[in-house]
């Protein structure tokens, strides 16, 4: 048997200032040949699951590109068509395999392609013929179209946001594929579009009990899998929205039924599934008032009282395309002549190149952030000293490692507000992202993190309080002041009532 | 056979610089080990290599040390230049015996604990090799004259020309005089004036171009083995800022003194003539639309009447004075007027150029270009443009040495036909062919800014219509009078009306 896999992927927010071209790629995850190194990038952790269970089975594995960048808007048309021809050359090369497994994301555009999916995996099932399985695991902020259902056998996405599931979720794409391959299983995808967009963090209820919900279906009456599509909002493509996609064992008419009953209990549900946005005085207003006492966070009922309490920069999210050098926070931080914070990531590499300079202990009058656009606001002007420096920072999510490129961290004089910047735009996961700077969070007050939920996973242990914070950004939360001009209609919330309930 | 020690440690620093001085400056810029200078040398090379080619051409043997060099930044930290200084003493005391020693540095380089760097480096190299080796050095006219320096070295020689278009001309010199004495034709004695002024002083304009050739007229006859006129530079908190004269003559002291008196009361007696003809920047934009449109004439040069463009010298943006050379101020004010056809750079906006390489050529990109290292860079600015070249080395060249910019993008602002130039190398932009190589033609430009305050002339006199220097606002502060000096020695001018009283 030989298997084939490869990884192309990226979440394009179309709305994002970021070019993305071939360096977006290359620096952030580009690999070929399987040269996945331990620990394992988010990103690999798929594609090793699948190496490491074909190989148990005595397979022989070929394994293609596998290239992830950050958000950004648009991939250049000729980067997508250079990257997606080298995977479907490699692929002739590789003929005859048996089966195709691919990591991908499910919500890449390229500039003429709304659907890099769709587009990969036709031309992947046009090599292969009709007969070769072809599964592929998604990430939840996908939008699944049709297209992307007819050119493969299996379509697994993550249940979790923070995406912690990503190798459970491998193993169940494997086990769906090898029953097919064996002859075992017939996989039979139904999809149905719940007409809402939203986004939906999976630690909170009723959020929670819903993915509780949908695995209680799986594995009985001919039900292979259940995966919730949360979808993408700030994308301009015609199929953006969330969607419910069962598998079943050759049942279409069960699988229709009960992606129809799961996909509108998913849109009555819609409201709920939202985080609690708070704009950004509101936000930290309820965060110092949890940090005082004044107020719990119901959310996290474990939570012990010595914590930070942790303000989600919602709209600067880098993994939705966002600049990750807003100062909005920071700045509203300081005119309130707040004393003890972390603040991190700043993608600033300019800023890491002058605290490389000076070393540990120098001073600066740094300009930091607000360096990209009109939504990174205006740069801040401090006067700081340098107290850390990483040459490589990694944080983790999920059990895979999430590059952070080189950072420095920056103690604000007459304060003890901590800002990490760093060269690689992406979010900040965890605590390590402070700690492997000499940043110890449960010692602050205020815990400020440039990332839209993946933090909740690492940093809900440690938290007296979360807070969502959207200030003025690139991730705008209301999705009716998006610029959209191609979505399918109706929809919510472009459409107050796209089912006729009647209001 | 005689053996020469040769080495370069050099910066101009800037005191007031929002920019730090680290390993990582003198890296990025120049470093250079054992000689490899390149072919064609480094500018910051030419006069080592100038060194090393007549002492082997006389048969002897060269030592060559560290040669470092960085883009004028703040003071340098203090364990950065301990250890450079260090690795030079310690690679001269392995040399040793040596019999000769000539070193190329600036004058001005500050480090934190040093306020005179290349005093403190001759006298540690003075007390290696002993009262009886001849030690010369070629500074730039920007230097700091200070009497530890003279106390320590046989010979100091001093660039005359600003743009410092004579580097090699003057390694010539103080190799011919140190030459000269380790053969004992002459005994080099110095003297020092200090003119009481501090100023910046372009030799290309009247009457200071006069002052040159007077100086080189001088040279050669009557014991007079070299004159030179250490400008100072004026961005520097250190007791001895200001403008010196120094002649070298062959044992001759008397003389030597009564010379550099004269010639220097002669410096600070037209001291606001030498000044570059300044103008606050709006109304040298204004000086420059009128020259543009033939309504006023640039008498500076020759040629004034040409075809070529206005160039507009954003001299409170120079990195070559330390600045971040990211300053919006000029730009800002020419896209308010709607002036439609300029060219101008270089911006040290690493951000922008990874953007525009991320993109190509022909990318379209909303791009907030400038503006990023502190309230001397102004307000970063917002504009629509498309990449229209990028390259992974941009060079330009002043006199016979090449420098590097970085890697680098060209953008055309949406609806004008003005192309700006961003770099990833802090430096100043020296030549038209830096725009030639991003495919800009300067010739077809209304009006050229360039991030520099002098040295751009030697490059773009030929071709300009007219030259104004636009005093923006800025790291680089032309009002000396505005500087935060806790240091100078006083009485000097401008801070002081009548030194001389």
């Amino acid at each position: 048997m030989r298997l084939f896999t490869a990884l192309l992927g990226t979440e394009t927010n179309t709305f994002s200032p970021i070019p993305a071209g071939f360096k977006l790629y290359q620096d952030f995850y580009l690999v070929r040949g399987g040269k996945h190194t331990e620990p394992y990038g988010f990103f690999a952790l798929p594609l090793v699951r699948f190496r490491d269970r074909a190989r148990a089975l005595g397979w022989e594995v070929v394994e293609s590109l596998a290239t992830f960048a950050p958000p950004a808007t648009r991939t250049l048309r000729h980067v997508y068509e250079s990257y997606r021809d080298e995977i479907l050359t490699d692929l002739k090369n590789a003929m005859p395999v048996d089966v195709v497994l691919l990591n991908l994301h499910g919500a890449m555009v390229a500039e003429d392609y709304d659907d890099c999916e769709g587009d990969l995996l036709r031309r992947i099932r046009d090599v292969v013929g009709p007969k070769v399985p072809i599964g592929a695991e998604l990430d939840l902020h996908c939008h699944l179209t049709q297209e992307m259902i007819d050119a493969s056998d299996a379509l697994v996405i993550y249940k979790e946001y923070p995406h912690t599931d990503m190798v459970p979720r491998a193993d169940e794409l494997f086990d769906i594929i090898l029953g097919k391959l064996e002859g075992r299983l017939r996989p039979h995808q139904a999809l149905f579009d719940c007409r809402t967009i939203g986004l939906y963090p999976t630690p909170l209820e009723p959020m929670a009990s819903f993915v509780k919900r949908l695995k209680s279906f799986e594995g009985k009456d001919g039900v292979l899998s259940v995966s919730f599509a949360h979808g993408f909002p700030w994308a301009d493509v015609r199929e953006v929205g969330s969607k419910m996609l069962v598998i079943t064992d050759d049942r279409p008419e069960e699988g229709a039924r009960l992606a129809e009953q799961l996909g509108r209990e998913a849109y009555d549900l819609r409201l709920k599934f939202e985080p609690p946005w708070m704009d950004l005085e509101p936000g930290i207003d309820r965060a110092l008032a949890i940090s005082s006492g004044k107020e719990k966070d119901a959310s996290l009922p474990q939570a012990t009282g010595n914590g930070p309490v942790v303000i989600g920069d919602v709209t600067d999210n880098a993994f939705g395309g966002a600049p990750s050098d807003s100062t909005w926070v920071l700045r509203a931080l300081l005119k309130r002549g707040l004393k003890s914070a972390a603040v991190g990531c700043i993608w600033d590499a300019g800023a890491v190149a002058l605290a490389e300079e000076v070393g540990v202990g120098g001073r600066l009058k740094l300009r930091l952030g607000g360096k990209i656009g009109p939504i990174s606001g205006d740069p801040l002007d401090l006067d700081v000293t340098v107290t850390g420096l990483n040459p490589d920072l990694r944080d983790m999510l999920g059990g895979g490692e999430l590059p952070l490129g080189r950072a420095a961290a920056f103690r604000i004089d007459s304060t003890e507000i901590d800002v990490v910047a760093n060269s690689l735009r992406s979010p900040t996961s965890s605590p390590l992202a402070f700690t492997r700077l000499g940043i110890d969070p449960m010692a602050k007050q205020l815990v400020v993190v440039k990332a839209m939920n993946h933090f909740r996973d690492g940093f809900a242990p440690i938290a007296r309080g979360i807070v969502y914070a959207a200030s003025p950004g690139c991730i705008d939360v209301n999705y009716r002041r998006l610029n959209y001009t191609k979505v399918r209609r109706p929809i919510w919330p472009l459409d107050a009532d796209p089912w006729n309930q009647g209001a | 056979m005689t053996r020469l020690f040769t080495a370069m440690v050099a910066t101009e620093t800037h005191t007031f610089s929002p920019l730090p001085a680290g390993f990582k400056l003198y890296e990025e810029c120049y470093m250079v080990r054992g000689g490899q200078h390149g072919n064609p040398p480094s500018v910051f090379g030419v006069p080592l290599v100038i060194f090393r080619d007549r002492a082997k051409a006389k048969g002897w043997e060269v030592v060559e040390s560290l040669a470092c060099f960085a883009q004028p930044a703040n003071r340098t930290l203090k364990h950065v230049y301990e250890a450079f200084r260090d690795e030079v003493l310690s690679d001269l005391k392995k040399a040793m015996p040596v019999d000769v020693v000539i070193l190329n540095l600036h004058g001005a380089m500050v480090a934190e604990g040093y306020d005179d760097c290349e005093g403190d480096l001759l006298m540690n190299i003075r007390n290696v090799v002993g009262p009886n080796v001849p030690i010369g050095a070629e500074l730039d006219l920007h230097c700091h004259l200070t009497d530890e320096m003279i106390q320590a070295a046989t010979a100091l020689v001093i660039y005359k020309e600003y743009p410092h278009t004579d580097i090699a001309d003057r390694a010539e010199e103080v190799f011919k005089i140190i030459a000269d004495t380790v053969e004992g034709k002459v005994k080099p004695t110095m003297s020092l004036f200090d003119c009481r002024t501090i100023g910046l002083y372009p030799t290309t304009v009247e009457p200071m171009a006069t002052f040159v050739k007077k100086m080189t007229a001088l040279e050669g006859k009557n014991g007079v083995l070299s004159v030179s006129l250490g400008h100072g530079f004026p961005w520097a908190d250190v007791r001895e800022v200001g403008t010196k004269m120094l002649i070298v003559t062959d044992n001759d002291k008397a003389h030597g003194d009564k010379l550099a008196e004269e010639l220097g009361r002669e410096v600070y007696a037209m001291r606001k003539e030498i000044e570059p003809p300044w103008l606050d920047l709006e109304p040298a934009i204004d000086h420059s639309l009128n020259i543009s449109a033939g309504k006023e004439k640039d008498k500076s040069l020759g040629i004034a009447g040409g075809n070529g463009p206005v160039v507009i010298a954003d001299i409170g943006d120079n990195a070559g004075g330390g600045a971040p050379s990211d300053s919006t101020f000029v730009l800002r004010s020419l896209l308010k007027r709607g002036v439609k056809s300029a060219a101008v750079g270089c911006f040290w906006d690493p951000g922008a150029v990874a953007l525009a390489e991320d993109v190509g050529v022909g990318g379209k990109l909303e791009l907030r270009i400038g503006g990023k290292i502190g309230p001397v860079s102004g307000d970063p600015l917002d504009v629509k443009v498309t990449v229209t070249k990028v390259v992974d080395e941009l060079t330009d060249s002043l006199g016979t040495g090449l420098t590097s910019l970085g890697r680098a993008a060209a953008f055309r602002i949406d609806g004008t036909e003005i192309d700006v130039v961003a770099n990833t190398g802090r430096s100043q932009t020296l030549s038209p062919d830096s725009f030639r190589q991003m495919g800009i033609d300067v010739m077809a430009k209304q009006l050229v800014v360039v991030k520099s305050m002098n040295h751009f002339r030697a490059g773009f006199a030929p071709v300009a219509r007219g030259i104004v220097y636009a005093a923006s606002p800025g790291a680089v502060d032309f009002n000396y009078k505005r500087l935060p000096y806790t240091k100078v020695r006083r009485p000097i001018w401008p801070l002081d009306e009548n030194p001389w009283a």
